[in-house]
Parts: structure tokens; C-alpha cells; sequence
């Protein structure tokens, strides 16, 4: 089949499938609309099943105390301070939150800037989507950090934005300070722009060049910093034209200085092979590969190297550079000693990351609690927030999930999600909430209907417009330009990709 | 008479010659008998207003009229509500769309999304828009560049006809800005963290470009730096000397520009109406410029049809509210008319947000004394007072209510009226035989031909040869309006019918004259029989 009329058909049935999937959801909860962030409370949740994900493992019938946001103690029969909320975690399980080290969940105005091949300048910080309903849906999953990354259209993207799901604050609320700073790189078939219409075709056309430009990018942010700390300070440089500050050229130059860290998009070893030879030639370190596919191949070279890798885990296949892939990759990495997390790439498959981190354990026998720090301490140390986040014990961040069965079942869910210490989903709070909220419309409804009458005459213009091929309820920051489609000139069908995120 | 064949080809072919000829010295008027507002929560009940030249001479009761004023008095029923005459209305964000050159057209140091330099051209007079606005009661306007990432500079001019000579009152007044502009053609940015990169770096070069031309000229013996085109033109924006006004799409939006537009920069944030959701995130309280176009009510009367969601219906409830949570909020205000399908449709949408809690004379202060302010002409403008512009609004009642009933507004001391029409109580179709007298300098003779029912009637206007199509001809009770529109500004005609004679009055950009005229072809009847 033509290669472009595929690509039209699939942006088609994309938003076929979004409109009919969205035909009855209403947004009821709104970010900015709660008001204040709930309180930092001090809380004991008592005799619950703990997994730690520290050497402690889990702990049968045990307590986990928090105040002011951190967790103090973690252990049986804590000393709980008077006036504490107490909660029965008889027959729960809690688990440090859900950390997912690859998400495109809260973007607002485009996950690509597509439009040259490094765009290293440009930051996710800038464009978080506050208001995102995804924040939530994924609190109630369980997951309490997400990082924020740039598309994988070009080989060098754009720098990332790890965020803590602080549901209600404002963009720079969210920004979770201990991250280390991180940026984009795709390798393979996406930077090459071999699915793309190439009206603007540019280098590189191959894996070669790909391998070539980031070198090339390299040597020039390496050069861009020689002069800049080789310009003169004080009365000097006065009558010195100075080097043109070049915000591409800084973010490269951090990564060079080992500060930025690099997260790779990339399928195949052949190419994972390539960054880690680059990467080295240039004295650095590779942070994480993302969706790693074929990491199995190349397990202990990444372990020697110091890479991560971030993955699914029974994902592949839906195109060519992808097809040598098993779900064995996870525990075949672990087991050569690479950091292994596992990420949703999707907004969807975000809410029921347990579930990856089940698949984990029924291919390749890894250990239940080894299983859950690839969804929790792992991908947090791949983030350098390890020491906040993504453990229970003491000192951390009191970022944690009440589950009402085990953590790996499909029948167990989320009854309560914490971050901060504070509690921002909670399943009884979000069903009474429901009934307030459909009050609240049918309360606004009324008061319609009541205008309507007293002002019989004026017929409103509003109702005159054709409904069209309109996604109900959700808001048109949340349908960003997808790049996918927008590079076949289908620019006007702007449909919400569930399925293909930016693999 | 030959003397008047220039001045009536004129008439008839706007703007070809008007040029060539002295203008009729302005007339002096005295608008008697009418409730002032001089300036918001200041009315003075049947008081009068002096013009002359184009300025206010006097304002007060009592006041001796001079000899040489026409007078300007109404005749009201007792039930009527007063006339009252506002200061003409100032409207500080006139967005005027510029074509971007095509993109093979860009030359190398000039990034088409970056025109800080750009700065309006006489051939860019809007004169549809301003007209538009004069209608709905602005006299003066801040027209900005709204094309780019970086727009360029607006300039201040007030509404009348003739173009951008006649009515400028201040340039490079501020600089405009957007971060939703993609670049044409596929070319970086084409997503919006793209386009605040783009920003940043521009912000950047602007400072770096200033220091390294400085350096290379004082010390030419070293490489040359590039040149990069339009960041120049940032230079008092950054140094806090011309304040920088950015558009902002929401809120999330507001807070981005709040957060790269730095501190000392005068910024001004043209708002969407959403800022009541995230006020206390705003590190900072710039002036807001702010629309009204509040939604419409969703249609609910069907039950079927109710898929409206929660976030539709509060906004509905709330946008009513958003200016008076700004001003409690301690945020400065103007208004404006951007964004409503017309920019007659503000006054009805102040009347509402009034009604939910807006302060009435904040609201007339923001669109006049505070924009005037801001805008660096409260001296002589926003203000009913001697030596201020005679940019007046004169309304049945009050500006501020549902329907506001506008009867004339006046630009520079030039009265352009524009009642509301009432139904047609004649029919003046058929053929009128025009005289037209022009002060001391004589009469002149022209034809009017009108077809059509009186609520849709075409015609033309042919005066010593020279014909003119009607741009818009309406009959109000017993008044016939003619409008003929030209690139550089209107001429208007207002006659009153009594069977086959008229009488009235005719302005253009040329000045004032008088019209008698008498029907001499057929009516209606005969002419489709």
C-alpha cells in the first residue's frame, strides 16, 4: 500500500477511535478548580504489606510513618505522634509511587519541534500542560513522578522535564527540583525522517549520518565552550566582540560536561553500540536507552558502560527496525547488571504500570520486588532522584500507593496515591466528589435553561454551529499538533495517538 | 464654477483631488443641553460643550456660547432618557494582521517570525476597521502589528478619516508579541516550546548584538560579528523604555510569558478571559489588556443535546466575572474590543460585566483615563475638559447597558452621526435632483438615483460627470443615510424627506456642506412597473 495514504488512514482511524472512546467521557475535575493542594499531613498507615525497594524488601504487617512530607520511619510498631491521621492498612500493600521515566502526558503545543536535526534548545519546562487530565487519571494508576520528554523526531531533541504529579499546582509547582537535568537523542528510523513526507528533507538520510551529525554537534558545542571560557572578563572585554550566546550550543555543551544527561531513544544494538562509542570518544556517559528493544544483545556492554535501560516490555513489531525484540529483555538486562526500568510511552498504559512490572516477573522469573523496582527505585535512579523518591525508608520523599490486594495482580487497584505527604487521589474522596460534581452541572444546566426563558428572544448563535468532527471534552490544548500527522499535511486532523506515542 | 469642479469630482470619486484644495476652516459648535460625563464619576447635568479647531474650549452649565458656534441642540420627549456625552472611548489593542513575506523571500540574518523593527506604513491604514470602531464609540486606537513571534511596533492615532496624516498622535509606541506563532513554510519553530526557544535566544542576541557592535566599532581590528536583523528595535523594551505587550492564550500561557519576559521589561499581557483560574499563580500583576467576548450559553434546550461539559458551563457562569476578580486582585485593567465578532458588541458585554461585580467608573476609566494614561497622552486625551481632543460619544442614557444607543461620535471636533435606524416612514426612491452649497464658496449641482425597497436600496451619486456607487444608502423614519466609502475616508450625507423635497446636511474628509435636493424621476412604483 502507497506508504502516505497508510499513514492518512491511520491519522483517520486514530481519530475514529478517539472520538468514539471519547463519546461519553465528560471532564469533571479540573486542575486550577481544587483550590488549594491538599495539606502535608503527618499519617501512619499501620500493619500493611510494605515493598520497600531497598534491601529491606518487603516487610509483613509493618508501619509507614510521614510528616511534612518526608517519610520518618518505616518499620513494626512505630511510635505514632498524637493527632496523626491512622490509617488501617490491614490486607493493603503500599508501594513507593510509580515513577515513569518515558511520558509525553502532560505537553501542551506539540512533543516535537520536528524541525532541524538537533533542537537541543528547546524545553519541555516551558510547554508543561498543568491542566492535563492525565495527571490525575495517573495518580489514580499509582504513579507519583513522570518524566516529561521531547518527541524522537530528530537525533537530538529537546531537554526533558521530570514532574512530580502535584495535581492542581502551576507548571513551575510541578518541576521536580532534585532531577537531573536531561535531554532527548533518538537514534534509528524517526531522526533519518524515513516516515515522514520529506518536503524538507534533510541530513542525515542514514544511520551513519545520524551517528555523524551527533559527533559533528559534539565537537562544535565542545569548540562553542572553549571560546566562551577563553573570553576575557571585566575591563578586557570591553572592546572584545564577545562569542554570541547560542542556547542549543549551551545545552550540548552541559551534556558534554557530564551535566545533562542523555536519554536515547533506540531500538536496535547496532545503533545503541554507536551512542555508546560517540558518547565515550567524548568522555561521557549515556543515561538511559528508551524503549531499548534489543538491549538483551548488548546487556553487558551497557552494564560496562554505565547506561540504563528504559523499556517495554510485550511491545514491538509495529515497524521494521522493531521486530527483534522479546520480553525477556527486561530480566536478560537486569540479570548483566543494567538499571532496568519499565516506562509507558503512553498516557493509557501509564495508569497500569503494575501490570508491566508484572509481565516482568512471568517472563524471565524476575522477583516480585525486583519487578516493582522497575517501576519505582530504578527508573528513579535513572531520573538522579533515587535519593528522593521511588523507596520506602526514612528520609525519602512520602511519595506512596495504598493497593487493596498485591501490587502484581490484575484484581488488586489504587485506593490511595500520596506525594509529598500529601494526598491527591483518594478512591472514596474521587466517588463522593462525583456526586457533587454532577450536582454542580446540573445546577449550571438549570441556570441555562433559566437565562433561556427570561431571554426567550435571543435565539443563541451558539447552536447554529455544525458540531463537526469535534472531539468532546477535551480541551484543544490537549490536541496538541502530533507531529506524525502533521508532517503528512493532514494538519487539520489533529486525533489523540493513544497508541503510537513517539515509538 | 469652475473652481468647483475639482472639489465635487472629489465628492464623487474619493480621495482623487481632495487633496489639491484648501480645506474649509473648521466650524466652531456648542452641543447644548446634554448630561456630561467629564471623566469617570464627574457628570454634569444640561451642560454645554465648546469645540473649536478640534479641541474642547469650554465645559460647564451656564456657560456663555459664542457668537460664532453653531449650535447643537436635541429635541427630547420628557420620558426620554438624557443624551449624555462620554469622552471618546480608547481602545488599546487594534490588532492588525500583516502578510508575512513568503518564505523563499527571507533573507539570511532574518528569521521571519522575528519584525521587533517593523513599523506601520500609511498604506496600512485600516479604514474598514476603523470605521468599525468609530461606530462603536472609539476615537482612538492603539493599532499593533499581529503577525510574528516578535510583531513590531504600534502606533497611536485617533479615528477619523483621512488616513494615517491626518490622525497620528504618537509612533513606536510599544512592542508587540505572541508565542503561539509557527514560522511559515515548515521552517523552525513549529511547536510552542520551539517558539519560546526562539524568544529566549532573540532576547539574547538583542543584548549580545548591542555589545558586540560596540566592541567591533571601537576596535575594528578583530572578526566582524554577523548581523542580526530586527533584534535593534528591543533595545528600549529591555531597558525597560517601551513596554512590551504579549498576547496570552490562557493561563498556563500567562504565567509562560510572565516567566520569560524578564522583570524589568514593561510587559503588558493582552488576556483570554481565563485568568480567574489561576490568579494567585501570577509571580507578578502587569497591566492586562483585556477582551470580553464571553461565551454564549450552551444549548441545553434539548435533552438529548446536553453534552456540554462541567468545563464549558463553569466558564459560562464565571467569564462574566474575570474582570472584577482582576481589580480585586489588585491587577490594572483596560479593556478591549479584540476578539468580539464586532467591536459594538463590547460596550453590551461591559453592561455584563458590570453587572458582576465590574466598578462602572473602572470600567469608563479603562477605556479612558487609564488608557490614556498608559498610553502617555492623559494630557489632552480621555478627558472632557478644555484643551482636550474633541473625541466625544454621545449616547441615549447610559454607554454601559444591553443595547447602548450611540447618536454621534466626534473625532478631532468632527461629528460623524450615527443613530440607530428606525423603521421607514418614506420612500425616497426614484431620481433627486441635488444642490450642494459649500459655505461662501458656492453651490453646485449633482443627481441621486436610488432603487430598491427603502430597507435595501441601491444607488449612485453623479456629480459633474462623475458618478460614485452608494455604499450604503439607509432610510430611517424619515431620514435618508448615504454613505460613500473610499480607501481614505467617507463622505456621508443625511437628508431629511418631505415627499419630493430633501433637506440635510453632508460631511467628508474635505470638511462640511448643506444639501437641498428635490425628486425629479419616478418613485418605486414607476420604475418596476
Amino acid at each position: 500500500m502507497n506508504r502516505v495514504f497508510r499513514q492518512a488512514l491511520v491519522c483517520a482511524l486514530t481519530l475514529l477511535v478517539s472520538v468514539t472512546a471519547a463519546a461519553d467521557y465528560r471532564p469533571d475535575v479540573e486542575a486550577w478548580a481544587i483550590g488549594a493542594l491538599p495539606p502535608q499531613s503527618t499519617a501512619v498507615v499501620r500493619n500493611a504489606t510494605l515493598w520497600t525497594a531497598t534491601a529491606d524488601g518487603i516487610l509483613e504487617q509493618a508501619d509507614l510513618l510521614v510528616r511534612a512530607g518526608k517519610i520518618v520511619a518505616v518499620g513494626r510498631d512505630l511510635d505514632v505522634p498524637r493527632g496523626a491521621l491512622d490509617i488501617d492498612g490491614t490486607g493493603l500493600h503500599v508501594t513507593p509511587g510509580i515513577i515513569d521515566a518515558h511520558s509525553h502526558a502532560a505537553i501542551i503545543g506539540g512533543v516535537n519541534e520536528a524541525t532541524d536535526i538537533s533542537t537541543a534548545q528547546v524545553r519541555i519546562e516551558d510547554v508543561i500542560d498543568a491542566e492535563s487530565i492525565n495527571i490525575y487519571r495517573q495518580l489514580a494508576g499509582g504513579v507519583t513522578t513522570i518524566n516529561l520528554l521531547h518527541g524522537s523526531a530528530n537525533a537530538i531533541g529537546g531537554q526533558m522535564a521530570v514532574i512530580k504529579l502535584r495535581w492542581g499546582a502551576d507548571p513551575a509547582g510541578l518541576l521536580f527540583d532534585a532531577a537531573a537535568p536531561g535531554i532527548k537523542f533518538a537514534l534509528g528510523e524517526n531522526p533519518k525522517q524515513s516516515n515522514w513526507d520529506n518536503d524538507h528533507p534533510r541530513y542525515p538520510q542514514t544511520r551513519p549520518g545520524v551517528a555523524q551529525i551527533i559527533d559533528e554537534k559534539f565537537q562544535q558545542a565542545a569548540d562553542y565552550a572553549r571560546q566562551r571560557e577563553a573570553f576575557p572578563e571585566g575591563r578586557r572585554a570591553r572592546d572584545r566582540v564577545p562569542p554570541r550566546p547560542d542556547l542549543e550550543m549551551d545545552a550540548i555543551a552541559e551534556i558534554l560536561a557530564g551535566v545533562r544527561k542523555i536519554h536515547s531513544h533506540a531500538y536496535r544494538a547496532d545503533e545503541m553500540r554507536m551512542l555508546i562509542t560517540v558518547a565515550e570518544a567524548f568522555g561521557i556517559t549515556v543515561g538511559t536507552f528508551q524503549h531499548v528493544l534489543e538491549g538483551y544483545k548488548l546487556a553487558r556492554r551497557m552494564a560496562e558502560h554505565g547506561a540504563g535501560g528504559s523499556g517495554f516490555i510485550d511491545w514491538w513489531n509495529f515497524k521494521h527496525e522493531a521486530s527483534d525484540a522479546i520480553p525477556y529483555n527486561p530480566a536478560l538486562m537486569a540479570m548483566a547488571g543494567v538499571t532496568v526500568g519499565l516506562h509507558s510511552d503512553n498516557p493509557e498504559l501509564a495508569r497500569r504500570m503494575n501490570l508491566e512490572a508484572a509481565k516482568a516477573v512471568r517472563y524471565g522469573g524476575v522477583d516480585e520486588h525486583e519487578a516493582v523496582k522497575m517501576i519505582t527505585a530504578n527508573p528513579a535512579d535513572q531520573l538522579g532522584v533515587g535519593n528522593r523518591t521511588g523507596r520506602l525508608a526514612a528520609g525519602m520523599d512520602a511519595d506512596f500507593v495504598l493497593w487493596n490486594g498485591h501490587p502484581l495482580s490484575v484484581y488488586s487497584r489504587v485506593e490511595q496515591t500520596w506525594v509529598d505527604g500529601r494526598r491527591f487521589f483518594d478512591r472514596e474522596t474521587d466517588l463522593a466528589a462525583r456526586a457533587a460534581l454532577d450536582a454542580e452541572r446540573q445546577q449550571l444546566l438549570a441556570k441555562v435553561l433559566a437565562d433561556d426563558e427570561a431571554d426567550s428572544e435571543a435565539e443563541s448563535e451558539a447552536s447554529e454551529d455544525e458540531p463537526g468532527l469535534r472531539l468532546i471534552g477535551y480541551r484543544e490544548s490537549e490536541l496538541a499538533h502530533d507531529q506524525f500527522c502533521h508532517a503528512q499535511d493532514f494538519g487539520h486532523v489533529h486525533g489523540i495517538d493513544f497508541r503510537r506515542g513517539n515509538r | 464654477m469652475r473652481v468647483f469642479t475639482g472639489l465635487l469630482a472629489a465628492l464623487a470619486m474619493m480621495p482623487t483631488f481632495a487633496a489639491e484644495l484648501r480645506q474649509p476652516s473648521i466650524a466652531v459648535d456648542a452641543i447644548v443641553g446634554v448630561r456630561v460625563v467629564t471623566e469617570p464619576g464627574t457628570v454634569l447635568d444640561n451642560a454645554t460643550v465648546v469645540v473649536r479647531d478640534g479641541l474642547i474650549e469650554a465645559v460647564g452649565r451656564d456657560l456663555e456660547i459664542p457668537a460664532d458656534a453653531r449650535v447643537i441642540e436635541f429635541e427630547r420627549g420628557e420620558d426620554a432618557p438624557p443624551l449624555t456625552l462620554y469622552p471618546g472611548l480608547i481602545e488599546p489593542y487594534l490588532a492588525l494582521d500583516i502578510e508575512l513575506p513568503d518564505e523563499d523571500e527571507t533573507p539570511p540574518g532574518r528569521h521571519p517570525l522575528i519584525r521587533a523593527d517593523f513599523a506601520f506604513d500609511p498604506a496600512h491604514w485600516p479604514a474598514e476597521s476603523i470605521e468599525a470602531h468609530r461606530r462603536a464609540g472609539f476615537t482612538t486606537a492603539l493599532i499593533a502589528p499581529a503577525t510574528g513571534l516578535l510583531r513590531g511596533r504600534s502606533l497611536l492615532a485617533n479615528l477619523g478619516d483621512g488616513g494615517l496624516a491626518a490622525n497620528l498622535l504618537r509612533e513606536d509606541v510599544a512592542q508587540h508579541g505572541h508565542l503561539r506563532e509557527r514560522a511559515p513554510g515548515g521552517v523552525y519553530p513549529q511547536s510552542l516550546m520551539g517558539a519560546v526557544a526562539l524568544f529566549r535566544q532573540t532576547l539574547l542576541d538583542a543584548t549580545w548584538q548591542a555589545r558586540a557592535r560596540a566592541a567591533w566599532q571601537r576596535n575594528p581590528a578583530q572578526a566582524r560579528p554577523d548581523w542580526i536583523a530586527g533584534v535593534d528595535a528591543l533595545a528600549p523594551v529591555l531597558a525597560g523604555r517601551q513596554p512590551l505587550v504579549m498576547v496570552a492564550d490562557d493561563p498556563l500561557d500567562s504565567l509562560r510569558v510572565l516567566e520569560h519576559v524578564p522583570a524589568e521589561v514593561a510587559l503588558v499581557l493582552v488576556g483570554h478571559g481565563h485568568e480567574y483560574q489561576r490568579l494567585a499563580s501570577f509571580p507578578r500583576k502587569p497591566l492586562h489588556i483585556l477582551p470580553l467576548d464571553f461565551p454564549d450559553a450552551p444549548d441545553v434546550k434539548d435533552e438529548n443535546d446536553r453534552d456540554v461539559s462541567l468545563e464549558d458551563l463553569r466558564h459560562w457562569q464565571r467569564a462574566p466575572e474575570n474582570p472584577a476578580r482582576l481589580v480585586e486582585a489588585g491587577f490594572p485593567l483596560l479593556l478591549t474590543a479584540w476578539q468580539q465578532s464586532a467591536p459594538g458588541d463590547l460596550l453590551p458585554a461591559v453592561a455584563r460585566a458590570i453587572e458582576h461585580g465590574l466598578d462602572a467608573d473602572r470600567a469608563l476609566a479603562a477605556l479612558t483615563t487609564d488608557a490614556a494614561r498608559w498610553l502617555g497622552i492623559d494630557g489632552f486625551a480621555g478627558r472632557i475638559r478644555p484643551g482636550y481632543m474633541a473625541n466625544l460619544v454621545l449616547v441615549e442614557g447610559d454607554l454601559f447597558t444591553e443595547k447602548p444607543s450611540l447618536r454621534e461620535v466626534w473625532v478631532d471636533g468632527l461629528r460623524f452621526e450615527l443613530a440607530k435606524s428606525e423603521p421607514p416612514e418614506v420612500d425616497p426612491a426614484g431620481t433627486w435632483a441635488l444642490t450642494l452649497t459649500f459655505g461662501s464658496m458656492g453651490d453646485v449641482d449633482g443627481e441621486l438615483t436610488l432603487t430598491g425597497p427603502p430597507t435595501g436600496m441601491q444607488g449612485s451619486l453623479s456629480v459633474m460627470g462623475n458618478n460614485s456607487e452608494i455604499t450604503e444608502a439607509r432610510v430611517s423614519g424619515k431620514q435618508l443615510r448615504l454613505r460613500i466609502a473610499s480607501g481614505q475616508g467617507n463622505v456621508s450625507i443625511n437628508l431629511d424627506i418631505d415627499g419630493d423635497r430633501a433637506r440635510g446636511t453632508g460631511s467628508g474628509p474635505f470638511g462640511e456642506f448643506s444639501v437641498r435636493g428635490q425628486r425629479s424621476g419616478p418613485g418605486i412604483e414607476e420604475v418596476q412597473s
